[in-house]
């Protein structure tokens, strides 16, 4: 195989250094593989493992487990690793060739193989005043809380998906009071999806949401189902009016409630992240009953572009221990597309890790059952709340571009900027196709923006040799 | 764990306490501090998703604009400011 060289030539390149990634770099270098690992953080082990003495937060006695074997396969098999932290991949040209934002500069490198593994994002939805400095997503809040910052301060935690009871959980833990939490999806709706639900895994994982539910007490009120349907400023700090929803997150007039807080936490789920993957030409699809976007991959989580794999929450929301194992059948697979010499063993490997997979696939299921967003959300939304928090794109903006005869995302997005920020459309697009196809006759043909270098934003300075 | 080094640095001018280890955000968030920055319109922002993919954390750092607060790590001495995007000509940048 052949060795890095000074002009950066890799066998394998991971993008992306959390359970996915950490898992894949460390089977292909352990199977001789010369591998670049790329991490935009300086921390490996993604949002939720991590070395505890590195990162100041607390981990669960189940995260604590899985963190310990995931960096003993990493250390073990580092000789072969060169890791690249505070580094992104900004764009990929021909033929695997990736354009790196380093601390050291600008740099470009080539691999034969490349896994992308840049995890998820939170679905975020709009409603009036969610702009307000103290409104957090739920996952965001999250890493804070661990870390024992919101200790003394009052939180409201709302949205929906398996993070909000996590929140609650950790914000009690580390002397934060939990105002109350909102929940869109009811425990009807979740338990309709039995399939999910019943088996072993969805049980157990279930109970852990339930004792983290009792631990932050029985007086904290859960308003179920339920959606924030506008925040305000009010006496120096936060107040959010809450109504009762339908099953098809419509809301039900007069059921409201009233809340005040330091801080809110709101977001509706996690989505995989597929910037990256569409740079390098990969198929997208959309998942309805999820209501989020996956990568288009084989059972050997290869992509439709040959050579390109994709593992982990990138590739569909499944959690840690589903990315670990994805890691390793993705790097598996990326060796043998090398050509790399069979082993003995190779065949049960597969096998065996596949089988340990089957009961995420359900679990996925759940997982995207107790997030996904009702059809009739956009019906809180007024004319004035801004739906591209970069360009501050309103509903009123859209709503005219669309009467002046926007034909789809692309165009919508010409005419308004919105999605030309910052965030490069990651938190508004969602709503933007929903509110397009609310505000005309268009066929509910859902599309994302175009991909475009770079996949994150980055100056001159990065670019220059 | 052992105790952390502690230092201070300015958020517009006023004396902030950090860990070794803490990002500028959440040194700013522990002493309350939740304003980032400042829209074209005139809106107020701070830190959403804590993750460095939204750039609403964003502040002038040692009069570098445009550094994601949540991502960068504290420092003693590091001069932060409130960005104001009205005034930076942020259409150019």
């Amino acid at each position: 195989m052949m060795q890095a060289s000074a002009n950066g030539t890799f066998d394998l390149a991971v993008i992306g250094a959390g359970p996915a990634g950490l898992s894949a770099a460390s089977e292909a270098a352990g199977r001789g593989l010369k591998v670049l690992l790329v991490e935009e953080t300086s921390r490996a082990g993604g949002k939720v493992l991590h070395r505890e003495e590195e990162s100041g937060a607390i981990l669960a006695g189940a995260e604590q487990k899985a963190a310990a074997e995931l960096f003993a396969r990493y250390e073990e098999a580092s000789r072969n690793i060169e890791s690249l932290f505070d580094a992104l991949v900004w764009g990929a040209g021909e033929d695997k060739e990736l354009y790196l934002r380093t601390a050291a500069g600008p740099r470009t490198v080539r691999a034969s193989a490349v896994i992308l593994c840049p995890g998820a994002l939170e679905r975020v939805l709009p409603f009036p005043g969610w702009t307000m400095p103290g409104i957090f997503t739920v996952g965001g809040l999250n890493s804070l809380a661990k870390k024992g910052l919101l200790a003394g301060r009052k939180v409201l935690v709302a949205g929906s998906g398996p993070l909000l009871p996590v929140l609650a959980g950790n914000l009690s833990q580390t002397g934060a009071e939990v105002v109350a939490v909102v929940s869109g999806t009811s425990w009807s709706h979740l338990l309709s999806h039995a399939g999910g639900a019943f088996s072993r895994l969805g049980l157990s994982r279930l109970s852990q949401g339930l004792s983290l539910w009792r631990s932050f007490g029985l007086r904290t009120p859960v308003v179920s189902p339920a959606v924030i349907r506008r925040a305000a400023r009010g006496g120096g700090q936060l107040e959010a009016e809450t109504v009762r929803v339908d099953s098809d997150w419509r809301p039900v007039s007069d059921e409201t409630r009233r809340f005040r807080a330091d801080i809110l936490a709101v977001s509706y789920g996690l989505v995989p992240s597929v910037e990256l993957a569409r740079q390098f030409g990969c198929e997208t699809r959309w998942l309805e009953d999820a209501a989020y976007w996956s990568v288009v991959h084989n059972e050997d989580y290869e992509t439709t572009i040959p050579g390109v794999y994709v593992a982990g929450d990138g590739a569909g929301i499944s959690g840690y221990e589903a990315a670990m194992i994805e890691g390793r059948l993705a790097a598996f697979a990326a060796c043998s597309g090398l050509g790399l010499e069979k082993r003995s063993g190779d065949i049960k490997f597969k096998q065996r890790l596949r089988s340990r997979l089957k009961p995420y696939e359900k679990f996925a299921g759940l997982l995207a059952a107790m997030s996904a967003p009702g059809r009739g959300y956009s019906d809180i939304l007024t004319d004035d709340t801004v739906v591209c928090r970069c360009e501050e794109v309103t509903v009123a903006d859209i709503k005219r571009a669309c009467g002046n005869g926007a034909v789809d995302i692309n165009d919508l997005k010409r005419r308004t900027r919105l999605g030309m920020g910052h965030c490069q459309a990651r938190f508004c697009g969602l709503t933007a196709n929903e509110l397009l196809f609310k505000f005309t006759d268009l066929e509910r043909d859902r599309r994302l923006f175009t991909p475009r270098l770079p996949v994150k934003p980055v100056t001159f300075r990065d670019l220059a040799e | 764990m052992a105790p952390k080094d502690k230092f201070t640095f300015t958020v517009n001018g006023a004396l902030v306490e950090a860990e070794r280890g803490q990002t500028i955000a959440e040194a700013m968030l522990a002493k309350g501090l939740i304003h980032c920055r400042t829209t074209r319109s005139g809106e107020e922002r701070g830190v959403f998703c804590a993750m460095g993919a939204c750039f609403e954390c964003r502040m002038i750092v040692d009069g570098q604009p445009n550094v994601r607060t949540c991502m960068t790590p504290a420092g003693p001495g590091l001069i932060v400011e409130t960005q104001d995007d009205a005034s930076l000509g942020e259409r150019d940048v």
